[in-house]
């Protein structure tokens, strides 16, 4: 035994060198607890003091957009998004695959989005999936063994009840980035701007004002449950979120819809727009194709799915009705017409040879029928290109354009504050200044029939035939009838807003006014059998736009035969009752080649909004139909097809 | 040399070490109160009482086991230490993001924190037999080192740094104790040197180079990666000299702190007893420290001495990792607070280590 103690001996005293970096190890203990504790501890108290309640943004709902009726497009509805906090997160890959399988997600899109949520914050949550059910967020909270880090956030999601319908004049809304955050230093992360449409242009009518709140939360920064605690102050908000404003449309949803339906009906991509005459209101505005804004105004947004949508080359997020600018077609001649009486080129009953052709020059127009003697009602009711160049050629362009300017074209409605086209008026100063050339002869031709230079938007050239229905009080289009506090308080009201009052003699208003009835209503009109409808009269005008880059005449007869993206647009137009319009509808129907294609389009949306008075009137339909077939002359039954309307 | 009269034998009893156990166990069974009232925690003081008084009874045979034995037993403690260590990564019950228990139904067994003793008997009986003698060259150290890697290497697999750290933090003290050349110390300084920024960089989970990257920039990103380091300092600065009193610790009782029954009970104990509060336990520490020393002098021979100083090396690491990391000089790893930290395992550990301490003191001049 003694042998072991001289075994342990020399460690004796080897221990006392060894209790020296203990000494040292507990010297720093001690150190460091008198920095905190003594020298910082005042400041580091009142951070513990200011640590209990966490400071919140208390999102305030967005207002809701109504339409005429009080009927609700755009309301918000509670969703709920499965967060996770990375410091909490194991990263394992058992909890990862069971975590997947609980999401229900699939495992490379689970990989992506965490290892984006790890690279980042590891105190913020991340977003796994937004917008789950009730039932998945019941799975993850009943999981056997729970799943650490992940939460459970409730949100609030833009809900567009008509889904595609007017989407593009609904537009719709997306959490901002840092590049809005800079332009408007009063926007956090996780606001919600609307980027298209009314959501943009009354965005700051309709974001209303967050809330501040304070939460009691714990260390990973969660909401205390207020079980379990007496000392809970549980959520208190020290200013209240005051929510959007409410929009009220001029659009009835209802007309909308039916508009929609019907262009979907007839496979037709473009637009549908329709106004009410006597105030402006616009009651109905759909383009097509679409997109269902809800799906891409979450937190998320399916990144295929927003690629099909950008990538479509029909353009589904194109408001068509005021962002494209078209070529009138026949649809023009009403305003070159209009302006040859009112200048007294001509009379309601000049006459004229249609030879099929005409000439100037060395320039050749052809029409797309030999129409024989031709006056003023039967140009319009065939739509004769001879005649109507013909009064061109007499007024020259400069007439032409004033008369067009008169009915709106060539500037903006107004009808949304900005991302309105102007379309074309041309004339020789235009020409000169743009082109650099001399204005030709034969450009008068073409301008007069609505072809070569001159380009309209579909809202403009319904607000000009509204003008025409109104007998020359133009006007301004517009979308809302007033704004509303959340309260109910009106916060500002909309008037219809007179843009011209074009004086003419009666006699003018009454011969063109024949005519657009005779287009729809007479033996030879162009939109007799497309057009006409049983439950009222339409009045109106066909037309044809070239597609530009593939404007060559002399196809147009074999228009169904070209590629179909080649093919011509149809243009309808018109207005309708005959006496005292109502309404004012104008379709166009892409690559349809006819504008006969697109006059049932416009007698679908007619015939709705007069069902829809009539039903509030109590009148049963049938009443209506009978009295109308009586007005408008003989049956539909007995007008024989002209085949010359499928060839317009 | 024989001294074989009762009053000796009592005073060798090392009561030092046991009054300084008690009030550890007291002061910490008063703080875990404190932590543990949130929502499902409010039984686990009781539970951490129960886990100390049937450990009193498993552990009382330690006390009086012969050196002998205990010598017998030091290897075949490993080789089952390891075999749980294995087990606990194949059935292994997942917590926290690591597999490190294996569920006996009514306890949760955690094998790292009793590989800490094996780790310490197998070194001690090793170097008890190996008669050449220190200084001793990184070649004759291939031994040592090939029962040191398994453990760290297995416990690091869960993943528990921390323990992990422990393992090699207390191996490497005991194999310094023991003597090493000069040159071989210096050959792996550079090695480590020159190895650490590689494991960094290779090693280390994500998790734990954020730990790091916190602890070497707190001020970078106060609220992301350093959110619990940051809420630990205030909750420690917050208690000022005189702490906010017993269950008034706002950090603790809102529940800023993560883990605060367990790794972090120390933050809630500064907060609420302030630093006359911490000082006294880190007085409590230093007299068991100062008593494990003891058992250190009154070792009988080489194997007991080893065991004596493993175990110093233990609690001291344990003590200076938690209470380093709570206050910020340390990253922040999984390390336990003797007595203190929540845990049955845990308790279970040094309750062994205090009974193997107190043995080792028992037994000076008795034969």
């Amino acid at each position: 035994m003694i042998g072991r103690e001289d075994e342990v001996k020399e460690y004796r005293t080897r221990i006392w060198i060894f209790q020296v970096p203990i000494v040292i190890g507990f010297f720093i203990l001690v150190g460091r607890l008198f920095f905190l504790q003594i020298i910082k501890g005042n400041e580091l108290r009142s951070f513990s003091e200011a640590n209990r309640l966490k400071k919140e943004k208390v999102v305030a709902a967005r207002g809701r957009i109504y339409d005429r009726n009080g009927k609700v497009i755009v309301d918000n509805r509670a969703a709920f998004d499965v967060v996770l906090v990375s410091q909490y997160y194991s990263y394992q890959e058992d909890e990862n695959r069971r975590l997947a399988s609980a999401l229900k997600m699939d495992p490379q899109e689970f990989e992506r989005k965490l290892s984006k949520i790890n690279r980042g914050p590891s105190y913020a949550p991340g977003l796994l999936k937004s917008d789950v059910s009730k039932d998945l967020i019941a799975a993850i909270e009943t999981a056997p063994s729970g799943f650490l880090g992940v939460d459970i956030e409730s949100n609030v999601q833009r809900k567009y009840l008509f889904g595609e319908v007017g989407a593009q004049l609904l537009g719709y809304i997306s959490e901002v980035g840092k590049k809005d955050i800079k332009s408007d230093p009063k926007l956090q992360m996780g606001d919600f701007i609307g980027r298209t449409g009314l959501e943009r242009f009354f965005d700051s009518a309709l974001r209303g004002q967050d809330g501040i709140g304070y939460v009691e939360v714990d260390a990973r920064g969660r909401r205390r449950s207020s079980e379990n605690s007496d000392k809970i102050l549980g959520y208190f908000s020290q200013t209240e979120p005051s929510p959007g404003n409410s929009l009220y449309l001029t659009i009835d949803i209802d007309l909308s819809n039916r508009a929609f339906q019907s262009m979907k009906e007839h496979e037709f991509n473009g637009t549908v727009v329709a106004l009410d005459p006597r105030s402006g209101e616009v009651l109905a505005l759909v383009n097509l194709p679409s997109y269902d804004p809800e799906k891409i105004s979450g937190r998320e947004v399916d990144p295929n799915l927003w690629s099909r949508i950008q990538k479509n080359p029909d353009r589904p997020m194109r408001n068509r009705a005021i962002q494209d600018i078209y070529m009138p077609g026949s649809t023009f001649k009403t305003i070159v017409g209009i302006a040859a009486l009112a200048e007294k080129v001509a009379k309601r009953s000049t006459g004229m040879d249609c030879h099929g052709f005409i000439k100037t020059g060395n320039h050749k127009l052809n029409c797309w029928k030999t129409h024989g003697w031709t006056d003023f009602v039967k140009a319009l009711r065939e739509s004769c290109n001879v005649y109507f160049s013909q009064l061109g050629a007499q007024l020259g362009i400069e007439a032409i354009a004033n008369y067009a300017r008169l009915f709106g074209f060539g500037s903006v409605t107004g009808v949304l504050p900005n991302g309105e086209q102007k379309g074309l008026i041309p004339d020789s100063d235009w020409k000169l200044k743009a082109l650099k050339q001399e204005w030709l002869p034969g450009e008068t031709l073409s301008a007069a029939i609505g072809q070569g230079f001159v380009t309209i938007t579909p809202i403009q050239l319904v607000n000009a035939y509204a003008t025409i229905a109104n007998e020359g009080t133009r006007f301004k289009p517009f979308l809302i009838r007033r704004i509303e506090r959340p309260n109910g308080e009106l916060l500002e009201e909309f008037k219809p807003e007179k843009q011209a009052d074009i004086k003419l003699d009666p006699e003018v208003w009454k011969a063109v006014k024949e005519g657009l009835f005779e287009v729809v209503n007479r033996p030879g009109g162009t939109a007799v059998v497309s057009g006409r409808s049983q439950k009222t009269i339409i009045s109106g005008k066909t037309g044809t736009a070239q597609v530009r880059g593939f404007s060559d005449i002399s196809r147009v007869k074999n228009c169904m035969a070209l590629p179909e993206k080649q093919r011509h647009h149809g243009w309808f137009v018109g207005y309708a009752p005959k006496e005292q319009p109502e309404i004012a509808v104008v379709a166009l129907a892409e690559h349809s080649c006819h504008g006969s294609s697109a006059a049932p389009i416009v007698r679908d949306v007619v015939e709705a909004y007069f069902d829809k008075i009539n039903l509030e009137k109590g009148i049963p339909v049938d009443e209506v139909t009978k009295k109308n077939a009586k007005n408008s002359g003989k049956p539909k039954k007995s007008i024989q097809v002209p085949f010359e309307e499928m060839d317009e | 040399m024989l001294k074989s009269d009762s009053p000796e034998v009592i005073r060798s009893f090392n009561l030092g070490l046991v009054i300084s156990t008690l009030l550890i166990v007291l002061t910490g069974l008063v703080t875990l109160y404190s932590a543990s009232r949130g929502p499902g925690l409010q039984t686990l003081t009781k539970l951490q009482a129960i886990y100390f008084l049937s450990g009193c009874v498993l552990i009382a045979g330690i006390v009086f086991i012969e050196s002998d034995l205990l010598k017998k037993l030091a290897y075949p403690t490993y080789a089952g230490c390891l075999l749980l260590l294995g087990l606990v990564l194949v059935v292994g019950h997942v917590g926290n993001g690591s597999q490190r228990w294996i569920n006996l139904g009514f306890f949760r067994l955690q094998p790292s924190e009793f590989a800490k003793i094996a780790i310490i008997l197998a070194l001690a009986r090793y170097f008890a037999d190996d008669k050449t003698g220190a200084p001793y060259s990184l070649k004759r150290l291939l031994v040592p080192a090939m029962l040191i890697i398994p453990y760290f290497l297995l416990i690091k697999k869960q993943p528990d740094m921390g323990t992990a750290g422990i393992v090699f933090l207390t191996a490497a003290s005991m194999i310094l104790f023991i003597g090493v050349e000069w040159k071989s110390i210096f050959l792996v300084l550079v090695v480590a040197l020159i190895s650490i920024p590689l494991a960094y960089k290779y090693v280390l989970h994500d998790y734990q180079r954020n730990r790091v990257k916190t602890f070497l920039d707190p001020t970078s990103d106060p609220k992301a990666t350093g959110y619990n380091a940051l809420q630990c300092r205030i909750a420690v600065g917050s208690g000022k000299v005189l702490g906010k009193g017993y269950l008034e610790g706002t950090q603790a009782q809102l529940n800023f702190i993560p883990e605060q029954h367990t790794d972090f009970i120390f933050s809630v104990f500064a907060e609420e007893r302030g630093f006359v509060g911490a000082l006294f336990l880190l007085g409590l520490y230093a007299s068991y420290l100062l008593f494990s020393v003891r058992a250190v002098l009154r070792a009988r021979d080489k194997f007991e001495l080893l065991i004596a100083v493993g175990l110093t090396a233990v609690m001291f690491w344990h003590v200076f990792i938690n209470i380093g990391m709570v206050i910020g000089v340390l990253p922040i790893v999984g390390v336990t607070l003797p007595f203190f930290s929540y845990g049955g395992s845990s308790m279970m550990m040094f309750m062994i280590c205090t009974a193997l301490l107190l043995n080792i003191s028992r037994k000076r001049y008795i034969f």
